[in-house]
């Protein structure tokens, strides 16, 4: 569901005229919801502490939302841009206080929402009223400014959230009468934001995402003889960024499947699990399965070995107990029997092909 | 030479009338000098917010300022050749190439160039430094191109005068940059060593992004080596594909072909390595990366690069290959490793 944020009901009210299916929550006021549209709008009042509480309690009665598009008016920092101009954002920084020279240091990058427009970076600035040496300050950082993206986008980043800005200009650069001139004029600029919505958004572009799965991960995922644990759904995810699916594969994986002994889903996913591993790692893979049948497997009740592992290192630990000559004398044989100069050898890669 | 447009001229007010400063704001194209501010420190705006990394690409900002504090700084061990004092001395902050394993990515908060004037100081400091470990090396672009936008500072006339002056102590101008017009036109030093970053004619393309390809890179090493300059080579850091053998056997030949590789003073080679925070941004500002298809995974310093035996397979072979052309086998280091 695409959320509409506005910091004041003004600048909202041509999209609470023409979308009517838009009705107020009963658990949130001024927030406004059409299921059948698959929209939300929001008045999350002024001020970043303000619009962040606000869209945090949002986002919590309606889990649906997953992008939320900024609306409505910013200051010029830059003799360019004019009253009316709509742009959009780029990245949100906080102006804390210009004449401190303070800046919050965390900012948020924002999704491109319209190829048609100009992007520019938003300051947030946590206060009022501001003079032209605080517009000239927070111009290092941006060439807008406004009272509410910021928090807005802290809250929707908290929960992973897609976040645009769109934004119409309604004060210059040396305006002085800001508040005065957003009055006025605020009709006009809701209803110039509502034309600019309707042209260029298509209801495809917020409708709930499926989750895309790769191909791999369909595949295996949907293999009537395989059983993946959420752990293993985790790193599938995980090779999936790595590994495309190829018919190769996929006859490996099926002879695999026919070799194995067991008819277990579990037993069955564990060796595809092994074979993947392989493709994602082989080097890493490799030492481990050498290290495991040619060392480990030494171990006994009387001395354990272990590996550095990470396979930085070629040292081979081990720890053990002598209680008698017995002992000793098994103990004595094992260590015989390492493949000290092999093991060296593999993990500095001179076997490597 | 392409002139960088820079969006802001960000400009320390107590260093407006310093003759470098002047010489810099002359040589900005017109468009970057219409848009000067004048600032009291760029500390005031550069690190103050989280400037993302790829805003780079079109929202690119030039700070000249004065660097205090530590001018000259230790290079960490296994920086360079081994047995000799390294130093690198700080005259600018960031890069204008776009390399997509670039530490400075994860290293300062802003991805806006910081080009440092007080020259005056940081020769003063070399010189105390030199003087204090004789035969040190020193190194410029620790933290940007030593060479991308020396045709806009104009500093390299001054270490070529500083290192005269100091016969005993090396100077390594680390670079990707074929900006070598004015290298040209200056008598060369054998203690003064251009080195230039090469990579297989695929990774200068794609993953060195906006730096020149290797056939010019390779025609300006040729060109200084011709007028008489030392060079360096970093093949570094050497990245992993499917074809990473063959591609390798084909950039040494090409070296071996096309430049003097006799007459190189070193080769440093390097396999691509992160640390956990520039990995993270890495990640992030490069999601389709072909650096993404090898085995990267956590080392024993917590950097993120190739298992051992891949590190030293790939090394030992770069190595080995270099040797098969003629280079002398004590003239090539592993670097970082």
């Amino acid at each position: 569901m695409l959320l509409l944020t506005f910091a004041h009901r003004p600048e909202a009210r041509a999209f609470l005229g023409h979308f009517k299916r838009l009705k107020s929550h009963p658990r949130q006021k001024n927030l406004y919801i059409s299921p059948e549209e698959n929209l939300g709008l929001l008045i999350s009042g002024e001020g970043f502490l303000q619009s962040a509480m606000s869209l945090t309690q949002a986002l919590a009665i309606c889990p649906e939302i997953n992008y939320v598009l900024n609306m409505g008016v910013a200051g010029a920092l830059i003799n360019s841009l004019n009253v009316g101009d709509t742009v959009e954002g780029k990245t949100i920084y906080l102006g804390k206080d210009a004449k401190a020279k303070k800046m919050e240091f965390k900012s948020f990058p924002l999704k491109p929402f319209c190829k048609n427009l100009y992007s520019f970076d938003i300051v947030t600035s946590e206060q009022r009223a501001l003079t032209q040496q605080d517009k000239s300050y927070f111009s290092h950082f941006g060439e807008l400014i406004d009272r509410e993206a910021w928090g807005l986008a802290q809250a929707a980043s908290m929960q992973n959230i897609t976040m645009s800005s769109v934004k119409i200009i309604s004060d210059e650069l040396n305006d002085e009468e800001f508040c005065q001139i957003v009055k006025e004029s605020a009709q006009k600029f809701s209803e110039d934001l509502l034309a600019f919505f309707l042209e260029n958004t298509s209801s495809n572009q917020y409708q709930k995402k499926v989750s895309e799965k790769s191909e791999l991960e369909h595949y295996l995922s949907s293999h009537p003889r395989l059983f993946l644990t959420t752990a293993q759904k985790n790193l599938l995810k995980k090779y999936s960024k790595k590994i495309k699916l190829s018919e190769q594969m996929i006859d490996d994986i099926e002879q695999i499947i026919t070799d194995i002994n067991s008819k277990r889903p579990k037993d069955l996913s564990k060796a595809i699990f092994e074979y993947i591993e392989e493709k994602y790692s082989p080097v890493t893979y490799n030492l481990g399965r050498f290290g495991k049948t040619e060392i480990l497997k030494l171990s006994n009740q009387k001395i354990k070995f272990s590996l550095d592992p990470l396979f930085e290192t070629s040292a081979i630990h081990f720890s053990g107990n002598i209680s008698s000559e017995k002992d000793l004398d098994l103990i004595s044989s094992t260590l015989t029997k390492l493949p000290v100069r092999k093991w060296d050898s593999v993990v500095n890669g001179d076997d490597l092909v | 030479m392409e002139m960088i447009l820079f969006k802001k001229v960000f400009i320390e007010k107590n260093i407006v009338n310093v003759e470098t400063t002047k010489n810099i704001v002359s040589r900005l194209p017109k468009k970057s000098r219409e848009n000067i501010v004048y600032i009291d420190s760029y500390q005031d705006i550069f690190g103050k917010v989280k400037k993302p990394y790829l805003q780079k690409r079109d929202n690119l900002n030039l700070f000249i300022a004065e660097k205090k504090g530590v001018l000259v700084k230790e290079a960490p061990e296994a920086y360079g050749l081994s047995g000799e004092k390294h130093f690198y001395f700080i005259n600018s902050y960031n890069c204008i190439y776009e390399c997509e394993y670039c530490y400075l990515q994860g290293f300062f908060n802003s991805p806006d160039i910081v080009v440092f004037t007080n020259w005056d100081e940081i020769k003063k400091e070399i010189k105390s430094v030199a003087k204090k470990y004789p035969g040190s090396w020193f190194h410029a672009g620790e933290f940007s191109d030593s060479l991308a936008l020396s045709h806009l500072t104009g500093e390299l006339g001054h270490y070529f005068k500083l290192f005269k002056e100091l016969p005993e102590a090396k100077l390594e101008l680390r670079t990707k940059s074929i900006n070598i017009r004015e290298a040209l036109e200056i008598d060369p030093l054998n203690n003064v060593i251009f080195s230039f970053s090469v990579s297989t004619e695929d990774a200068c393309k794609n993953i060195d992004l906006k730096t020149p390809p290797l056939k010019h890179r390779l025609k300006a090493i040729k060109e200084l080596q011709d007028r008489g300059h030392q060079v360096g080579l970093h093949l570094d850091p050497i990245i992993w594909s499917p074809n990473w053998s063959e591609e390798h056997t084909h950039l040494v030949e090409k070296l071996s072909r096309e430049i003097s590789l006799d007459k190189v003073s070193y080769i440093s080679l390097g396999v691509v390595r992160f640390t956990e925070t520039v990995y993270h941004q890495f990640k992030k500002n490069y999601p389709a990366s072909s650096i993404h298809q090898g085995e990267l995974t956590k080392s024993f310093d917590q950097k993120i690069r190739y298992p051992r035996a891949l590190r030293n397979k790939m090394l030992s072979f770069v190595r080995e290959s270099l040797i098969f052309r003629e280079v002398k086998k004590e003239l090539i280091y592993d670097c970082m490793e």
